[in-house]
């Protein structure tokens, strides 16, 4: 067995080769997987207070999130499972934009479409996020392929539940990656070392503690160089993913280090949560997509079906967005 | 392969159409890109894709292994970063392992980021009966495809139509699900413009013969079975229009409602089985808006609610005998 590769012990002094970070950006770190917790802890209670429908929480992914998301260059697009919020966060997409979402309210990108964590950020190179798993992972080789036609020097990275191995596109998306020799990172994260399954479908692999913020970075880091200079893909399973792990780890660290201290630390923690407060207290002032969004960017254009139901459903009234009309219910007008 | 001049036409069949129609495709933009299961230095079963990687190189025209859903899932990649991908399904019949990232990917992305991202995949498949390819060479999938809001669905009849349709797909921003009836992929030959930019509209429909007294409505191989019902019906004095509906998805309501009112006779055409099938979708249409038109219920023919037949396969699909019983009977009525 392959010996899991770590950074920071449990106790947050660094065991072996250091990442060649500014302490700035190890704090950044920090704040993010900060955030991306607070942001998780207050989405299960307005789930648990029935304000947002069914929610996916994401306790315990952050580690892998941040690590692999602050690894990626501008250019690179990365295509994330459910869960991984803080990868958002890292990716420079607003905290409105992810409460928003979550609300499924009229500022919401997605106009209310997916529900909470259901994202997607076209200018943030986050793909959008859907409930089938694995499918992404077959998605992310093309968009690897097409990276490299194009001469970008851009890499796709696929984030995703170690559970989406057992699917049909993981296997058809790491086949593809060896015969195309695609550009393409796959990232793992949960308790199977599936660097076995990589070798069959000729890829490198390695195999990182998933709740090391740095040892997923510097994994990270090491797979996207090797994608970028042609030398094909890599899959780099995370073993971790547990609640509150990574976050403690890299914080013991940080206090150790003196770049840390008690206060800081409680200042950093009470800005994200009023920064998130603020962010919600926005979200409920909005209203509703109106109703004719629901008819919106199904096909570039509407249909004449989809333009008939929807001036149909219009002149039911106000209340589903349209204007009264004395005549409605006629839908043969 | 090479280029030709764009005021000259000549004589071709179906595949050469398509075959045409991708040339000139690939080599206005180099965006475009072919991929599937031995396409490339193969040419296809059908060898729609002759020639072409020996034009464009193994990048662009990609022999990709054996899986549909990672062939849709790689195209749906490379679509989101900017390319225009054509995928291949071999047989209509195996378009089902892609299923998934047809139904929940290709067709959701723009619905479920809020517009800011688009899939424009062209799903190109041959399918329908009558090549004796029994069970799994001969079914008839378009029904599965319009009932999921998202997708264009193309069906040609002429060889002119492939090629202009095909070339409007390929410049459209919306995933399009190309169904070719194999029937006819060599046994009608006509008169295609070398023009590269012949195009067909996708949308309307062709009327594809003028009459009074009776509107049938096909598309793909049942086009010429309509005719050659038609040609019998006129011996009797009847006249029939035939409307070769052409895009399945979005219907075009204007002609199929305006040919109902016309004639106030409707039979519906098509090798799918009944139940279900696009012919319910077009019964509806002109009972909802031509019932004061009509003169006669309206009948469907079409493939029976049983599997494809290998031996029968004459007994199952539609001949002109039973398009004329049916022509017979609503006039009669």
């Amino acid at each position: 067995m392959t010996e899991v590769r770590r950074i920071l012990g449990e106790d947050g002094s660094l065991l072996g080769d250091a990442v060649d970070l500014h302490r700035n950006q190890l704090l950044e770190f920090w704040r993010f997987m900060l955030l991306g917790r607070e942001l998780d802890r207050m989405l299960e209670e307005l789930r648990g207070s029935g304000r947002i429908g069914p929610y996916v929480g994401s306790a315990g992914t952050e580690a892998c999130a941040v690590g692999v998301a602050a690894a990626l260059k501008p250019r690179d697009w990365l295509f994330p499972s459910w869960r991984m919020t803080a990868a958002a966060l890292v990716r420079d997409v607003e905290l409105d934009a992810l409460v928003n979402n979550a609300l499924g309210n009229e500022r919401d990108r997605a106009r209310g479409r997916q529900g909470p964590g259901g994202l997607g950020f076209r200018d943030e190179l986050v793909a959008p996020i859907s409930a089938p798993v694995g499918t992404q992972i077959a998605q992310a080789v093309g968009a690897a392929h097409a990276a490299r036609l194009r001469g970008d020097g851009a890499v796709a990275v696929a984030l995703f539940g170690a559970a989406a191995s057992e699917s049909a596109d993981y296997h058809s998306g790491l086949n593809f990656a060896g015969v195309l020799r695609a550009p393409v990172v796959f990232v793992a994260l949960g308790d199977q070392d599936l660097g076995a399954s990589a070798t069959g479908y000729g890829l490198a692999s390695s195999l990182v503690d998933g709740d090391d913020v740095l040892a997923v970075f510097a994994a990270t880091r090491e797979a996207l160089e090797r994608a970028r200079n042609g030398e094909g893909a890599t899959l780099i399973s995370a073993i971790g993913g547990h609640e509150g792990r990574g976050l403690d780890r890299l914080g013991r660290h940080l206090v150790g280090s003196g770049a840390l201290a008690d206060d800081l630390a409680a200042q950093i923690e009470a800005e994200a949560r009023h920064e998130l407060r603020a962010a919600l207290d926005r979200a409920l002032t909005a209203g509703q997509p109106e109703g004719a969004s629901l008819f919106a960017d199904v096909t570039a254009t509407p249909g004449p079906a989809l333009a008939w139901q929807r001036d149909a459903l219009m002149r039911f009234g106000a209340e589903y967005g349209g204007a009264e009309d004395p005549e409605a219910g006629n839908i043969l007008d | 392969m090479k280029t030709l001049d764009p005021t000259a036409s000549s004589t071709m069949t179906m595949i050469q159409a398509i075959n045409r129609a991708l040339f000139e495709e690939m080599e206005r933009s180099a965006d475009v890109v072919v991929l599937g299961e031995d396409i490339g230095k193969n040419g296809g079963v059908f060898r729609a894709t002759e020639g072409l990687q020996a034009a464009f190189g193994e990048e662009r025209v990609i022999d990709t292994p054996l899986a549909e859903s990672g062939i849709v899932g790689a195209a749906i990649g490379m679509a989101l970063y900017g390319l225009k991908p054509v995928a291949e399904i071999q047989f209509a019949d195996f378009i089902f392992p892609a299923f998934d990232q047809i139904v929940s990917e290709l067709a959701k992305f723009r619905y479920r980021s809020g517009g800011e991202f688009s899939t424009p995949v062209v799903v190109r498949t041959p399918y329908g009966g009558g090549i004796r390819g029994g069970l799994y060479h001969s079914q008839s999938p378009e029904a599965y495809f319009c009932h999921t809001p998202g997708l264009k669905v193309v069906v040609p009849s002429t060889p002119g139509d492939a090629k202009g349709l095909l070339k409007s797909a390929l410049r459209g921003e919306d995933p399009v699900i190309f169904l070719e009836p194999k029937r006819i992929y060599r046994s009608l030959k006509e008169e295609v413009s070398h023009d590269p930019e012949a195009l067909v509209e996708i949308g309307p429909a062709r009327i594809a013969r003028t009459g009074d007294d009776v509107s049938v409505f096909a598309w793909g191989a049942m086009i010429e079975v309509a005719e050659a019902a038609a040609e019998r019906a006129a011996e009797d004095g009847i006249e029939v229009e035939i409307v070769d509906l052409r895009c399945l998805a979005p219907l075009d309501y204007e002609a199929i409602v305006t040919s109902a009112r016309k004639t106030g006779r409707v039979v519906i055409l098509h090798e799918a089985p009944r139940t279900c099938g696009v012919g319910a979708e077009i019964a509806a249409i002109v009972a909802e808006r031509a019932f004061e038109s009509l003169e006669a219920p309206i009948l469907r023919v079409t493939g029976f609610d049983a599997p494809f037949p290998y031996t029968l396969e004459h007994i199952y699909m539609p001949d002109a005998d039973r398009v004329l019983r049916a022509i017979e009977q609503v006039i009669d009525f």
